[in-house]
C-alpha cells in the first residue's frame, strides 16, 4: 500500500499520473479495507493506520474517497485513541507519535477532525518535545527528523503551530545539513534523500526553509539520481527504490522545481489535491 | 445480479417452508440428523420450528468439539449433556482444557449410554471423572484419557467396576499409572481389545503380564516410551494375545531380539510393527520374525541401528505384503539390502513407502534397484548424501509419480509474492 | 476477508516435502537448544543432499538455497491457515515462525502470533526466542522489538525479564551505531520496570554506570547519549523520592562529600558530566554527538560564566593539556560557531 502511495504520488508530481491503473488500484485498496474500517498493507494483510492513511492519500489523489466506506475509517481512526490523547497504531497497542500524524492527516482529508480529542492528542505530541525543540515517537524519545515532520504536520493540521519553540527546532533541523549538502536524521549519520522531505517541509511548515543551503542540498539529491532507471537512492550510487524516488521529487519540489506541481509540505501530496479537498494547514512564518 | 439472487433465495425459502409443512416430524429429524453440529446451529437461527427441529437431542449422537476446544466451556459441555441426554453416543472433547470434574460428573449423570468418549488433553479432568462414568455409563466402549496428567489408578479401578464393556482405552502419557491399576483394569475389563499407554514410565512387564492373563482379545497395543518393557513381558503379552495385530515397542530400549521371536512364535496375524529405537534388535530376530509373521505391512525399524542387509533380505523373502518399511538412520544399511527389498517377488506389487533417510551409505544404485516398484509412492532420502540428483532423476523416468524426498533446490522456484518488500529503506519509513 | 471455506481441503499438504522437513529440522534444533544466540542466512554454494540447518555452538543457520521455497511456502500457508480454525494452529504456529525469521517485517504475521498467544493456543517463550534469534540478524526490526513489547505486557513475567531486555538492547545497540529502535526499547523497559515496580535508585545507578561507559566507547552515537540524558532527566523528576532516601542515594552514587539535597547531588551529577564532556570535546575533534549532549547539560543546569572559558579553550587548545586537539579542524569549528548561536539563544 505504502509502495502505492510512494509511486502514485512521485508520478502525480511528474504529472503522469494518468498512466498508471486507476480502476486496479481502487479496486485493490476495497480489498484491503477490513470490517472495521482499517485498511491493510495489502490484501489479508492486518490493517493499521500507516496504510489507512497511504489508501487514503491515494484515494484523494484520484479524487475516488467514494470507493470505500470513509465513516467506517473514520470509526476505526477514532477507536484507535487512547485516553492521553496518544494514538495506537492498530489493535495491539503499539503508541508513536507517527500515528498521531496518521490519525489526524487520515481526519483531515475525510474532512472529519471533529471525530477525534484534539485537545488530548496535541497534549500527547507536546509531551514528546525535547529540550533541542525537536520530537521522538514517545515522551522522553531522541530527537528524530522524522518524528518531528510527524509532529509538527500533526499541529500544523490541527492549529496548534503555536506550542512548537520554533527558533530553537529550526536550528536543530539546519544542522542536519552536512558539507556535502545532504541532509541525516539526527547527529552524526549519513545524508539520506528522505530527510530531503521530513526536515524540509518541518522547515517549510515552521517558516524557517530559507536558513539551509538549498543549492547545495539540490546538488545532493540530483547527484542521487541513477542515471539508468531514472530513480532515487538513499545516497549517491546506491540502489533506487520508490520511497526514495517520492522524497526525492518531493525535495526538489520544495526547493522550487519548476518541472515539478508544487507538492503540500504537510500532506505531501500535490497542492492542487489538497486544494480541492479545501483543506487549509496552518504554516508559520519567520 | 444482486435481485435474482434476491428471488432465489425467496424462492428457497418457500419451497423449503413447504417442506417443512408436508413432512412429518420424525422424516425432517431424520434429514436434520445428518447435519454436523455447525450446520445444526446454523439451523436452530432460522425459525422457531427449526430450532426445535435442530436442537432435538437425536440430532446429537456424535460431537466433535474439537474445532472449539478452545471455546469449550464447562457450561457448555453441560448444556450439551442436558439436551442431548441418553440420545448421546459420542462425544469428542479433545483439547477442551477448561473442561474439569464438575462437567463431566453432569455429563455422566445424563448421557448414560454414551459409548465412545475422547478427553484427550483434558488437563484438567482427574480421577473423579472416571468414578462418575463408573457409576453411571455402563455402556461406555472406548476412552481416551491420553494427556490427562492427574489420572490415577484410582481411575482405572472405576473403570472396573463400572464400565466392564471398554473394548478400547488409551491412556498415553498419563504418568502416573502403574501396574496396579492396569491389573484391575484388565480384571474388570476382559473384553479390552485395543490398549494405549504411550510415555507410561512406570509401566512394565507386570503391567504386560497382568493384560495377558485377562485380556486376550488385544489385538492393538501400544507401549511406545515405555522404558522398563523388557523381553519377559512381551513374550507374555504375545504368548496370550494371538490375534495381535498391532504392536508399537518404539522407544523400548531394554527389548532384544527375544521379542522379535516370541512374536514370531504367537502372532502370525501381526500387520504393523514399530520398533523405532530398539538399537539391540538384530539380523538374528528379524530373520526368526519373517520365517512366521507373513502378513505383516507396515514395519517402522528407525535407528534400529546394529541392522545390516541380511534383516532386510530375510524381511523381503518372508513378508510380500510389505507396503511402508522406515529404515531411517539404519547406518549399515548399503545398497545391497534395498536390492533384496526392491527385487523381492511381492515388492513390485506392494511397497508404497520407503524410508532411507539418513542412510549414509545408499548411493544412487539403490534407486536403480527399485525402478520395478510401480506401487512406491513415496521414498525418502533427506541426508543421503550419496545420492545425486541424477539418481533422482533416474529413478523418476521409470517412476514418475513417486514422490522423491531429498535436501535438494526445486528446480522451479516458487512465484515471487510479497518477497520485494525487502527492498524498501525501513529505516525511516514514515508514511 | 471472506474466506473460502472449501480453500481448506484445497490444502491437502505433504507432510513430507521438502519445505516440511526443513522447517522440521529447524523447529528441532529450536527445541533441543532454548539458550540459541544468533541466526543468519548461510551461502553457499555446492548443493549437496544435506540439511541446510546448521547448528554450532548456540548459533543457527540456514544455507541460502533453500531461503525463497521455504520462505514462500510459509509464508503462503501462513495465510492460508485461519487462527480462528483452531485444528490448524500447530501448523500456523510452525509457518509463522519460520516465515518471520527469514522475512521478520511483516507484521501481519507477528499478529497472527499474537491472536495465538491471546487465545492461550501458544505461550510466549518461543516468541522471546524468535525475536531475539530476528534481532541478532536485524538489530534494528522494529517489529520485533514491538512484539517483544506486546509480550512483556502479556505473559507472565520471569523474574530476570529486566535483566534479560537490557542485555538484549545492549547487544542491538553495539551491533548497530545510532540503533533509535534499540534504545527506544531499552528508556520502554527501565519505564516499564518502574511501573511495575517503583521507582529503584539501584537500577537507575546501575543503568547510568552502564551509560558511562558505553558512551565513552561509543562517543558518536546519539542514541546512546540521549539514553543518558533520559536517565538525568528522570533523575530531577524523581528529586523528591531520593530526598527521602538520601543515605542510599549518596551510597550508590559513590559520594563520600556529605550532599545533603537531592538537588544538590543533581547539579554535582550536572557538574560532573559538564566537566567530563569538556574534556572529550578537548580531547576527540568534531564530534556532534558531544556538543549537543553539553547543551542539554548547559539547559538542565544554569549556564555560568565557566561556559567563555571552556570556549576561550577551544579556540586556543595549546592552553589545554591535551595533545590531540591541536588540529583544530574546521568541522571543529563549524560545531563551536553552533555552540555560540545556541548558547546566544538560549540565554535570550
Amino acid at each position: 500500500m505504502n509502495g502505492i502511495y510512494w509511486s502514485l504520488t512521485a508520478m502525480d508530481l511528474m504529472g503522469k499520473l494518468g498512466e498508471m491503473d486507476r480502476d486496479g488500484i481502487i479496486l485493490f485498496i476495497k480489498q484491503c479495507q477490513h470490517e472495521n474500517g482499517g485498511i491493510g498493507a495489502s490484501v489479508d494483510h492486518d490493517p493499521h493506520l500507516l496504510y489507512t492513511l497511504s489508501a487514503v492519500q491515494i484515494l484523494c489523489l484520484y479524487d475516488a474517497l467514494d470507493a470505500i466506506d470513509c465513516e467506517k475509517i473514520v470509526n476505526y481512526v477514532k477507536k484507535l485513541q487512547n485516553d492521553d490523547g496518544s494514538f495506537c497504531g492498530d489493535q495491539w497497542g503499539e503508541v508513536d507519535t507517527r500515528f498521531s500524524m496518521c490519525a489526524v492527516a487520515c481526519l483531515a482529508l475525510l474532512g472529519r477532525l471533529d471525530a477525534i480529542n484534539i485537545d488530548n492528542a496535541v497534549n500527547f505530541v507536546i509531551s514528546c518535545m525535547n529540550f533541542d525543540g525537536g520530537f521522538g515517537c514517545r515522551p522522553g524519545s531522541e530527537s528524530h527528523s522524522g518524528q518531528v515532520y510527524c509532529c509538527v504536520g500533526m499541529l500544523s493540521i490541527t492549529g496548534h503551530l503555536h506550542l512548537i519553540k520554533a527558533d530553537s527546532l529550526g536550528w536543530w533541523l539546519c544542522e542536519r545539513q552536512l558539507p556535502s549538502g545532504g541532509l541525516n536524521g539526527r547527529p552524526e549519520k549519513l545524508p539520506d534523500v528522505c530527510y530531503s522531505w521530513w526536515v524540509v517541509a518541518s522547515l517549510r511548515i515552521i517558516g524557517r526553509v530559507d536558513w539551509l543551503d538549498k543549492n547545495q542540498l539540490r546538488k545532493f539529491i540530483m547527484a542521487c539520481q541513477d542515471v539508468e532507471t531514472g530513480g532515487f537512492s538513499d545516497r549517491p550510487n546506491d540502489m533506487p527504490d520508490p520511497f526514495h524516488t517520492l522524497f526525492g521529487l518531493a525535495g526538489l519540489s520544495l526547493l522550487g522545481e519548476s518541472s515539478l506541481k508544487t507538492i503540500n509540505p504537510v500532506f505531501c501530496m500535490p497542492q492542487q489535491v489538497i486544494s480541492r479537498l479545501k483543506i487549509q494547514p496552518q504554516m508559520l512564518s519567520l | 445480479m444482486k435481485s435474482s439472487s434476491f428471488k432465489l433465495s425467496k424462492h428457497w425459502t418457500e419451497e423449503e417452508a413447504l417442506i417443512i409443512r408436508k413432512l412429518p416430524k420424525e422424516l425432517l429429524l431424520r434429514v436434520f440428523s445428518f447435519l454436523d453440529i455447525v450446520s445444526l446451529c446454523r439451523c436452530a437461527q432460522v425459525a422457531k420450528y427449526w430450532n426445535i427441529l435442530a436442537l432435538d437431542g437425536s440430532n446429537w449422537q456424535y460431537i466433535d468439539l474439537f474445532s472449539f476446544q478452545r471455546d469449550v466451556e464447562v457450561v457448555v459441555v453441560e448444556n450439551i449433556a442436558k439436551r442431548c441426554g441418553g440420545f448421546l453416543k459420542q462425544l469428542s472433547l479433545k483439547g477442551c482444557q477448561s473442561v474439569g470434574d464438575s462437567a463431566m460428573r453432569t455429563f455422566s449423570q445424563h448421557c448414560n449410554n454414551i459409548e465412545d468418549l475422547n478427553l484427550n488433553q483434558c488437563k484438567r479432568i482427574t480421577d473423579s471423572t472416571c468414578l462418575a462414568l463408573s457409576r453411571h455409563c455402563v455402556k461406555l466402549q472406548r476412552l481416551n484419557l491420553s494427556s490427562c496428567p492427574a489420572i490415577t489408578d484410582q481411575a482405572l479401578k472405576a473403570l472396573a467396576d463400572g464400565c466392564p464393556q471398554l473394548v478400547y482405552i488409551d491412556l498415553s502419557w498419563c504418568d502416573l499409572v502403574s501396574q496396579n491399576g492396569v491389573e484391575v483394569l484388565a480384571k474388570g475389563c476382559p473384553g479390552l481389545m485395543t490398549f494405549h499407554c504411550r510415555g507410561c514410565i512406570l509401566i512394565g512387564d507386570d503391567a504386560l503380564t497382568h493384560l495377558a492373563r485377562f485380556c486376550s482379545r488385544l489385538h492393538t497395543v501400544n507401549i511406545q516410551g515405555c522404558l522398563e518393557v523388557t523381553d519377559v513381558g512381551v513374550a507374555r503379552l504375545a504368548r496370550s494375545c494371538p490375534e495381535m495385530r498391532y504392536l508399537c515397542l518404539s522407544g523400548c530400549g531394554h527389548l532384544t531380539d527375544a521379542t522379535l521371536s516370541s512374536l514370531s512364535q504367537h502372532c502370525p496375524q501381526l500387520a504393523t510393527l514399530e520398533v523405532a529405537r530398539c538399537s539391540l534388535f538384530t539380523d538374528i530376530g528379524f530373520q526368526a520374525l519373517a520365517r512366521n509373521c507373513h502378513l505383516l505391512k507396515r514395519m517402522d525399524l528407525e535407528e534400529c541401528v546394529l541392522i545390516t542387509d541380511a534383516a532386510l533380505s530375510y524381511l523381503a523373502a518372508g513378508c510380500p505384503r510389505l507396503e511402508k518399511l522406515s529404515l531411517s538412520h539404519c547406518e549399515l544399511i548399503t545398497d545391497d539390502g534395498i536390492r533384496s527389498v526392491g527385487t523381492s517377488p511381492c515388492a513390485a506389487e506392494h511397497l508404497a513407502v520407503l524410508e532411507l533417510d539418513n542412510c549414509p551409505l545408499i548411493t544412487d544404485a539403490a534407486l536403480d534397484n527399485l525402478i520395478s516398484c510401480h506401487s512406491l509412492q513415496r521414498i525418502e532420502l533427506y541426508d543421503c548424501q550419496l545420492i545425486t540428483r541424477a539418481g533422482i532423476r533416474r529413478l523418476r523416468s521409470y517412476l514418475p509419480n513417486v514422490r522423491v524426498h531429498a535436501y535438494f533446490a526445486p528446480v522451479t522456484p516458487p512465484p515471487s509474492v510479497g518477497g520485494s518488500r525487502q527492498r524498501y529503506c525501513r529505516c525511516c519509513i514514515i508514511l | 476477508m471472506q474466506r473460502d471455506p472449501s480453500d481448506y481441503k484445497k490444502m491437502a499438504h505433504d507432510p513430507y516435502c521438502l519445505e516440511e522437513r526443513i522447517i522440521s529440522d529447524l523447529q528441532a534444533v529450536m527445541k533441543k537448544d532454548p539458550n540459541l544466540e544468533e541466526f543468519d542466512v548461510v551461502p553457499v554454494t555446492e548443493a549437496k543432499n544435506r540439511s541446510p540447518i546448521i547448528h554450532i555452538s548456540h548459533n543457527l543457520g540456514i544455507e541460502v538455497w533453500c531461503v525463497k521455497t521455504v520462505f514462500m511456502y510459509c509464508y503462503e500457508n501462513s495465510f492460508k491457515l485461519d487462527p480462528m480454525w483452531k485444528k490448524e494452529y500447530l501448523r500456523l504456529e510452525r509457518y509463522t515462525r519460520v516465515a518471520l525469521l527469514l522475512n521478520p517485517n511483516i507484521a501481519t504475521l507477528w499478529n497472527t502470533r499474537k491472536r495465538l498467544i491471546a487465545n492461550h493456543l501458544l505461550d510466549g517463550d518461543c516468541d522471546f526466542l524468535i525475536s531475539k534469534l530476528v534481532l541478532s540478524q536485524k538489530p534494528k526490526c522494529v517489529e520485533a522489538l514491538s512484539h517483544r513489547r506486546w509480550l512483556l505486557q502479556q505473559v507472565s513475567l520471569d523474574p530476570q525479564w529486566v535483566e534479560t531486555e537490557l542485555s538484549l538492547c545492549d547487544r542491538l545497540s553495539s551491533r548497530m551505531k545510532c540503533n533509535y529502535h534499540a534504545w527506544s526499547h531499552r528508556q520502554w523497559v527501565y519505564s516499564q520496570s518502574l511501573k511495575l515496580q517503583g521507582f529503584n535508585l539501584n537500577l537507575w545507578a546501575s543503568e547510568f554506570e552502564i551509560s558511562d561507559v558505553w558512551t565513552k566507547f561509543h562517543l558518536s552515537d546519539h542514541s546512546g547519549w540521549h539514553y543518558r540524558k533520559f536517565l538525568l532527566d528522570h533523575f530531577r523528576q524523581n528529586l523528591g523520592k531520593i530526598e527521602q532516601n538520601m543515605d542510599i542515594a549518596r551510597k550508590v552514587l559513590g559520594d563520600s562529600t556529605g550532599t545533603a539535597t537531592s538537588s544538590q547531588l543533581y547539579m554535582n551529577l550536572l557538574n560532573e558530566e559538564l566537566q567530563k564532556n569538556q574534556d572529550l570535546i578537548l580531547s576527540f575533534n568534531a564530534h556532534e554527538t558531544l556538543w549537543y549532549y553539553r547543551r542539554f547539560l548547559l539547559q538542565a543546569g544554569t549556564i555560568d560564566h565557566s561556559e567563555s572559558l571552556f570556549i576561550e579553550k577551544c579556540c586556543n587548545p595549546a592552553k589545554s593539556n591535551c595533545n590531540s586537539a591541536n588540529n583544530v579542524d574546521a568541522i571543529q569549528m563549524r560545531y563551536l560557531e553552533h555552540h555560540r548561536r545556541w548558547l546566544s539563544d538560549f540565554c535570550l
